[in-house]
């Protein structure tokens, strides 16, 4: 059944740029957009893998150049990192912005071209949603994972670093130009990172596809993605190698980040931001322990729609809605333990790391997380709490 | 004839849905205060505020507008008025104000449906909804929470003796409060 909420928006203008050789095109959707300096911002270990001479190469021969490469984006984007890029950014004279790597050289990306944009060093102010009124400077995305989808979502995590608190900051305006996808660019993941980012976007499918802001237009993204990653992640855990799995994944990834950032997500990405502050645990990996649980705990409002990603997923298709729905739970837990097998990804918080009594603070942080407010079940801290406990 | 045609000039409808979104705002406001003078839970939420933490509710782009301030362990109405506000709720039109202020959509479904959006911290912004979750709960009838909230609050023994002090004072403290 295709639900049609009684309102509903959605928006992506974002260019998708996907296949083999794609990464040679960068220079010519830098001159659709009227660029011809870029500055990069990538990570270390995107820089050290290699990927970034692969860029380098793209400009041969064309008339746009690199003016500037900034590689020392941390695994937590803050607004201090944010203006050493747009300061670098102005030096250079740089026209165009463009992000390689994973969420954070992605997020510094989006902060730094708020920054050049609206002429301000403070990110502070532009908490919230749709507080951005111009446009941003010409943006390009090259993902090195597949898993957040940032490249195609509209919102931004960055620590305040005086503050000390992490500052989500929602705007149409920070939405990429163009996101491209070569395969190329993810072929150096390991097969634990492939299979965290892996679980990341199919959490981003799943959570999208029954939380409270899910439409159709979104839903059409969830299905498409998860049937993607169901298809392909197993495959790219097992031979990192297979470019056909890893630009599927690439794509999952990008059509989970388009939904969810038109739908949101609930009370697995709460438990996992939480996760993440309070004991660092990388968010795929919290993702994935928590999806099932998450699930589940939801199957009492939206077992009607759990239950029709059954097929997908390749749990059992009859019974009632809610068998259907436990049926889901089922099939996550096992592909799991496979991914768990095939890369040693952990699948029980306390294999994290994550003391037990850490729990608590866990709970408490997460029921502040904006994500738990479109789940479909009320959680309060004592349900948040017995999720945790289920998962430890 | 439209609500507003451009030219400045407004309906009578929509006079009268300002007027509404207004005193619904104002009663809001007022129950911020009485619910957090004696309200245990409420209390114990508002623990998680830092001191003069100043909230606004309103309606974009001109208002009205009304504000709330943590003093102590509670509450006050500061009026009409954002006062400088860190954190806002804001409601995208005067129609997305009424259905939403007079319960006719809940928090959890406006927001899904972009009626209303936040600036500031989303942290402060989920406590200020739990907070405004827990100022329902006396403001409603039980039945009718079963509707507009994804799990209708249970009453302690305690939470009635709020209810009708709230219910006794709600009436003088809004005249009281009328021209603030």
């Amino acid at each position: 059944m295709v639900y049609v909420p009684k309102y509903y928006e959605f928006f992506c203008p974002v260019k998708i740029v996907s296949g083999n050789m794609a990464l040679k095109n960068l220079p010519y959707e830098m001159d659709q957009l009227g660029a011809k300096k870029a500055m990069v911002v990538t990570d270390p270990g995107v820089a050290g893998a290699g990927l970034i001479k692969l860029v380098e190469a793209a400009f041969e021969g064309s008339g746009a150049r690199i003016g500037a490469i900034f590689d020392q984006t941390p695994p937590d984007s803050s607004d201090k990192i944010c203006s050493q890029v747009a300061k670098i950014y102005k030096d250079k004279g740089c026209d165009c912005l463009v992000a390689v790597g994973g969420g954070s050289s992605i997020d510094t990306a989006k902060g730094a071209n708020i920054m050049i944009t609206e002429g301000a060093e403070d990110l502070l102010k532009f908490q919230g949603a749709e507080r951005l009124k111009k446009n941003g400077v010409p943006f390009i995305v090259i993902p090195t994972t597949a898993g957040t989808g940032s490249e195609a979502t509209s919102a931004a995590v960055i620590t305040n670093t005086e503050k000390g608190i992490k500052m989500s900051i929602t705007s149409y305006k920070i939405l990429p130009n163009t996101a491209i996808l070569d395969p190329k660019m993810t072929l150096t993941m390991p097969p634990k990172i492939t299979a965290a980012t892996g679980m990341d976007a199919l959490t981003h499918a799943i959570e999208a596809y029954y939380c409270l802001q899910k439409n159709p237009v979104s839903d059409s993204f969830s299905l498409a993605a998860i049937r993607l990653i169901m298809d392909n992640l197993v495959k790219c855990v097992s031979d990192g190698k297979d470019e056909t799995a890893r630009l599927a994944m690439a794509n999952a990834a990008l059509l989970a980040g388009i939904s969810f950032s038109n739908s949101l997500v609930g009370v697995v990405h709460a438990l996992a931001h939480a996760t993440g502050g309070v004991a660092h645990v990388p968010h795929g990996i919290a993702n994935a322990i928590y999806l099932p649980w998450g699930v589940e705990y939801n199957i009492k409002k939206s077992a009607e729609f759990i239950s029709e990603l059954a097929p997908l997923l390749g749990a059992s298709a009859s019974g009632s809605a809610e068998e259907r729905s436990k049926a889901v739970v089922s099939a996550i837990h096992d592909l799991n333990k496979k991914l768990n097998q095939l890369s040693g990804m952990p699948i029980k918080l306390r294999d994290t790391g994550v003391k037990e009594d850490q729990l608590e603070a866990i709970a408490k942080v997460a029921l502040n997380d904006g994500t738990i407010a479109m789940n479909p079940e009320e959680v309060t801290q004592e349900d948040a709490l017995g999720l945790l406990k289920k998962a430890y | 004839m439209s609500d507003q045609d451009g030219s400045g000039k407004v309906s009578g409808a929509f006079k009268a849905k300002k007027m509404v979104v207004q005193t619904s705002l104002l009663l809001l406001g007022v129950a911020f205060e009485l619910v957090s003078k004696h309200c245990k839970d409420m209390q114990d939420e508002l623990s998680g505020w830092d001191a003069g933490r100043v909230l606004a509710l309103g309606v974009l782009p001109d208002g009205p507008f009304i504000a709330v301030r943590k003093e102590l362990d509670h509450l006050v109405y500061l009026g009409k008025g954002d006062h400088g506000a860190r954190i806002k709720i804001l409601f995208k039109n005067i129609d997305a104000a009424l259905v939403m202020l007079t319960g006719q959509v809940g928090a959890h479904t406006g927001f899904a449906e972009h009626r209303a959006i936040v600036h500031g911290s989303i942290n402060e912004a989920m406590q200020a909804n739990r907070a405004m979750a827990l100022v329902t709960k006396f403001l409603f009838p039980g039945i009718w929470l079963k509707y507009i909230t994804k799990r209708p609050p249970k009453m302690s023994l305690s939470d009635y003796k709020t209810y009708f002090l709230v219910t006794a004072l709600i009436g003088p403290t809004l005249a009281l409060n009328a021209t603030k």
